[in-house]
């Protein structure tokens, strides 16, 4: 064998252009030139629209209509920012859908928490009876439910507020979070809780002591998908929401379809405002969706 | 890196984090918080304003706080006027007016008014005020005027049609504000340069028939390197400013004398449809697709549309917006039947059944539709007042354009909607707006369109709906 | 072992008297933590469903009390003279989800091998492809609104500038529209892509050194090893992701509101026009249950296929 790879591999100098390129080396980097150029094409075709985005965002309004188009607007109106921004009450709808987030977040990492850890770790009756109701949950449509919960909420004189947009969180903080977190917990090591029963913890002693510190990427995940679900929710604020100051920054933005819809310069502003906040935290966090995005995608 | 967050971490996260639930929990419900931007007077609307407002108010002990909807931006400032007006003689009461893209407002009002956080008072117009009254959502205005022989006296000042009109089974429910006919905006500038003359307005514009306006349609629109650049007559899928008018005209009806039958497939509507179909067939008008880009009115402003369907509304935004040309009207034209009719409508300022406080809200609407307020609407041009005392008003001669009046000469040539309450319009106008699309936008035959659509409102018409 | 003792069925409250003390404070523990979640679902799911079927038997307005009609919207959605609009919203949204959840998946898979190469800046490139995924909702659909503009929008603009043609109308042509939609559901190619870059890296490479040994080439292990490997992956992303696309609502909102002329009235989207804009609550009740058991039935039948194409590692098929 080491004779014919001897015979193959001769110094480079001495091998002619033919063998150079049915070579092995030759047809590696050919792959990884082909593999690079073909990602940087889809990337670069991904982001054209955010670019024309930008771009329209900062033309004045005769340039929108302007065709051929301007791909760089000249002049640049950064004007259009603050004007879309005080064009609608956004600091309202930016204060409604922190409310919203904040809270729910909240809610759905700690009560989903608490009933992944009741499934992962304790033994009670219809435990896993009521596991496989959990699972079927997760398949359910959101939209049988729909109209009847609407009309509970109204009959509790909730409508038009931020209220059935937070209390639902807490009540589990959704089917799929209880089982992110049930699965997580499962992979925690019993001996740890063994110890910490020999200290003398009781069940809310080990939920505290031992799984909690050792939950981060999972509450992490949670967090993160939880933010995201509530920050673009619309059908939810869609339905419950009338009141143009209780809007959230979904609902708000929709209003430019309206009487303005022609007013693409600062609609297309107002859209890169509210794409910011998510944007910067996609790249603070970005651990945490690849994370979950794996987890729930591989471990289903 | 370590996966664990010591329990203090966590404990102080959790701490702050529900301080701040617990507070924002706390916040109470319905305050609003006012984004003072005062409007003062018939300002250049240059910069788009801010759609929800609230005329700064001084903050209170007793005050009642009532919203008022409406849907136009453009009317907003005179609304804001007649407000402070109002909040000067009644210091105890707060208006605060809400304005909602007309394309959501009545989404947003059925939703309110039947799931909760109803305005105290809003705009109606004639066919959700059916419904609505019949539903028993509107509060019962004939009570305060019983009580108040003056205040009966004001509301009678309106016009006869209008206050039939916002009457439900003898009571009024509505207090009539303003009412609206139908003329054709023309761009002076383009007209000349194309070498067209302004038409002969003898006789009432006798000579302005659809031939006629056909042929400076024709005239009127450029096309260049394959795409149209100037449209001449926008004449678009809308019942109002559109082919209503046309039908009507044309001795046409949408449905039958007792509401039971849709006759738009009858021959004079047909004529009637076929001849406004046919600008948007031949290229004259800009169709859905030009729209999806600009709006109409914005498109009459740039120059992009040379002549448009307006009702008097809007004379108003023209008036502001259009500085580098000059703009007139001319009647809908004439049929062949010799005629030349027009939709009439007006709306009405109407107040929730289940407002908190019905005795302030009464006096606001009773306000709007007072001498003082409706004088308001007049002289600011903003929309026609619908007493007859102070519809006056807005034909002052010194307003633009030229031929204002002829929005009042049509009112006695205009026609209403044929209304109905149950079922309610928007159920039996949904067919026909779905065919008149198909017709417009997919050259579907417009007898075979106008067919299928009249089947469905029979159907629905007849109580046989979901 | 011997499997001659049969399973004593044994009655709840038998297992519950024979737990010691612990057992009956574990056990009560479990039911006080778990409660969060069950209680949400007593009153947020299980109860509106059962009232769900009861609006779908009425007419509701919201406005007045409902009245019972009995069968009378199932049939008006089923009938010839009825609401043919139901059955065609479910077709559209049929079409929708079968073409672009596989179509998203094949791209995604592509790529995430493409990014399997040992290439350097991976995490670049991962972070720019998964960056459509996450920025969803409304501010997305209106970008779209813009870039699909027949007139002035980003695609008809490159059309005319690389082939001098004229672009479809989009939006508003109702032959485009879906594929507008469509396309615009392959900007995120991010998220399944992640899944199976992860899903590729998790398959064990002497899988792939074996399979050399026997004399594969590359075209032969990927048949061989990667697909076997990762079906389980793709069989769950395809399940999830078509009763994800079967409840497109936003996009189509924002977009079209389910024009033109209906070209893109997705199930759930008209279901909201009936409930919220037209208060017809007890049509749209119907409609939702008979969407809910549409979508039952299609995860079933993609279910029962995966016992076709679908390898479980060390399980043992069927059960």
């Amino acid at each position: 064998m080491m004779q014919s790879q001897q015979a193959l591999v001769r110094p480079r100098y001495q091998r002619t252009l033919g063998e150079v390129i049915r070579g092995k080396r030759f047809s590696q980097l050919m792959t990884r030139t082909i593999v690079y150029l073909i990602l940087f094409a889809g990337a670069f075709v991904l982001m054209v629209p955010f670019a024309w985005m930008v771009s329209t965002s900062l033309k004045r309004p005769g340039a929108v209509f302007l065709f051929p188009p301007q791909w760089i607007p000249k002049p640049i109106v950064w004007s259009n920012y603050p004007q879309a921004w005080s064009y609608l009450p956004f600091n309202l709808f930016l204060k409604n859908t922190l409310i919203i987030t904040a809270t729910t977040v909240v809610g759905a990492t700690v009560s989903s928490a608490i009933v992944g850890y009741s499934f992962a770790r304790l033994r009670w009756i219809g435990r896993d009876v009521m596991f496989m109701v959990v699972l079927a949950t997760m398949m359910l449509p959101y939209h049988v439910t729909m109209i009847p919960v609407f009309a509970i909420w109204k009959r509790l004189g909730f409508v038009d507020t931020l209220v059935p947009l937070i209390v639902p969180a807490f009540f589990g903080g959704g089917a799929f979070n209880v089982f992110l977190m049930r699965q997580f917990f499962m992979t925690i090591p019993l001996e740890l809780d063994d110890a910490a029963k020999i200290d003398g913890c009781g069940v809310l002693g080990i939920f505290w002591r031992i799984i909690i510190p050792l939950s981060k990427p999972v509450v992490g995940t949670v967090a993160i998908f939880q933010f995201l679900y509530r920050w673009n929710d619309f059908m939810g604020p869609l339905i419950y929401l009338n009141t143009t100051k209780k809007y959230t920054l979904a609902l708000g933005l929709q209003l430019f379809r309206g009487q303005y819809s022609t007013k693409w310069e600062l609609l297309m502003a107002a859209s890169v405002i509210c794409m910011l906040p998510v944007l910067v935290i996609y790249f603070l966090a970005q651990r945490y969706f690849v994370q979950g995005i794996v987890f729930t995608g591989i471990k289903g | 890196m370590s996966n664990k967050i010591s329990r203090r971490q966590f404990v102080q996260g959790a701490t702050v984090l529900g301080i701040g639930v617990v507070l924002a929990a706390c916040t109470p419900k319905a305050t609003p918080t006012p984004e003072a931007k005062p409007q003062t007077g018939a300002g250049a609307q240059t910069q788009p304003q801010a759609p929800t407002t609230a005329p700064a108010a001084a903050p209170a002990g007793q005050k009642v706080q009532l919203r008022h909807m409406i849907w136009d931006q453009v009317q907003q400032p005179a609304v804001a006027d007649q407000a402070k007006m109002f909040m000067e003689q009644n210091p105890d009461i707060a208006i605060e007016i809400q304005v909602v893209p007309w394309s959501q407002y009545w989404d947003k009002l059925w939703t309110a008014l039947a799931g909760g956080g109803a305005p105290d008072t809003f705009w109606l117009n004639m066919s959700n005020f059916a419904a609505l009254s019949y539903k028993g959502t509107l509060l019962n205005i004939q009570d305060y005027l019983d009580k108040d022989p003056n205040l009966q006296k004001e509301w009678d000042m309106n016009f006869d049609s209008l206050k039939a009109a916002y009457k439900f089974e003898g009571k009024a429910m509505s207090w009539p504000r303003d009412y609206d006919t139908i003329a054709i905006a023309v761009n002076l500038k383009l007209l000349e340069e194309a070498g067209l003359a302004f038409p002969d307005e003898t006789d009432s514009f006798k000579v302005w028939d659809w031939a006629m306006c056909r042929s400076y349609a024709e005239k009127l629109t450029k096309v260049e390197g394959g795409r149209t650049i100037q449209f001449g007559l926008a004449a678009t899928n809308t019942a109002q400013e559109g082919w209503f008018n046309w039908v009507y005209s044309n001795g046409g009806s949408v449905l039958n004398a007792d509401k039971t039958k849709c006759t738009l497939n009858e021959p004079p509507a047909i004529e009637a449809l076929k001849d406004y179909i046919a600008y948007r067939r031949d290229g004259l008008s800009p169709g859905e697709e030009a729209i999806a880009s600009q709006e109409v009115n914005d498109m009459f402003y740039t120059g992009r549309v040379a002549m448009s369907i307006v009702g008097d509304w809007n004379l108003k935004d023209f008036n502001e917006r259009i500085t580098d040309f000059e703009y007139d009207l001319v009647p809908i034209p004439y049929a062949p039947t010799g005629k030349s009719m027009c939709m009439i409508h007006g709306l009405g300022d109407t107040i929730d059944k289940n407002t908190k406080n019905p005795d302030a809200a009464f006096k606001w609407v009773s306000f709007l539709g007072s001498k003082d307020g409706s004088t308001i609407l007049g002289k600011t041009g903003t929309v026609i007042p619908s007493r007859r005392d102070t519809a006056e008003l807005w034909f002052d001669p010194s307003f633009k354009p030229k031929h204002r009046r002829i929005y009042l000469e049509w009112t006695d040539k205009s026609v209403f909607w044929p209304n109905t309450a149950v079922p309610a319009t928007s159920e039996w106008t949904k067919p026909i707006n779905d065919e008149l699309a198909l017709a417009f936008e997919q050259g579907k035959d417009i007898q075979q369109a106008m067919d299928d659509a009249a089947k469905k409102v029979d159907e629905i018409l007849a109580g046989k709906g979901a | 072992m011997a499997t001659t003792t049969a399973v004593k069925r044994v009655s709840v409250g038998a297992r519950y008297r024979s737990m010691g003390r612990m057992a009956r404070r574990e056990n009560l523990w479990g039911w006080i933590l778990s409660s969060p979640w069950w209680l949400g679902f007593l009153i947020f799911t299980l109860l509106p469903m059962l009232a769900s079927i009861y609006f779908s038997l009425t007419k509701w307005d919201i406005l007045t009390p409902p009245q019972w009609v009995g069968l009378q919207n199932y049939k008006y959605m089923f009938s010839k003279s009825g609401d043919p609009i139901v059955l065609h919203s479910f077709k559209i949204t049929t079409i929708y989800a079968l073409v672009s959840v596989p179509l998203r998946l094949v791209l995604g898979f592509s790529i995430a091998l493409l990014m399997n190469q040992n290439i350097r800046g991976i995490f670049i490139f991962r972070t720019i492809y998964y960056l459509p995924a996450v920025l969803a909702g409304v501010a997305v659909a209106m970008l779209w609104r813009w870039v699909f503009n027949s007139e002035f929008g980003l695609i008809n603009l490159l059309i005319w500038t690389l082939f001098k043609v004229k672009g479809p109308a989009w939006l508003v042509d109702p032959d485009w529209a879906l594929w507008a939609l469509i396309i615009m559901s392959m900007w995120d190619v991010g998220s399944p892509m992640l899944i199976y870059l992860a899903g590729l890296q998790g398959i064990p490479t002497d899988l792939y050194e074996a399979a050399m040994v026997d004399g594969a080439n590359a075209w032969r292990r990927f048949w061989a090893v990667t697909i076997p490997m990762i079906s389980p992956v793709l069989f769950f992303n395809l399940v999830m992701g078509i009763i994800d696309a079967l409840q497109t609502f936003t996009q189509a909102f924002i977009l079209t509101e389910g024009g033109p002329n209906n070209a893109t009235m997705f199930a759930i989207l008209y279901m909201y026009l009936n409930a919220f804009r037209w208060f017809k609550m007890g049509f749209a009740s119907a409609i939702a249950w008979i969407l809910f058991i549409y979508i039952l039935i299609l995860t079933l039948i993609v279910f029962r296929s995966s016992a076709l194409w679908v390898h479980y590692e060390g399980e043992v098929k069927g059960r």
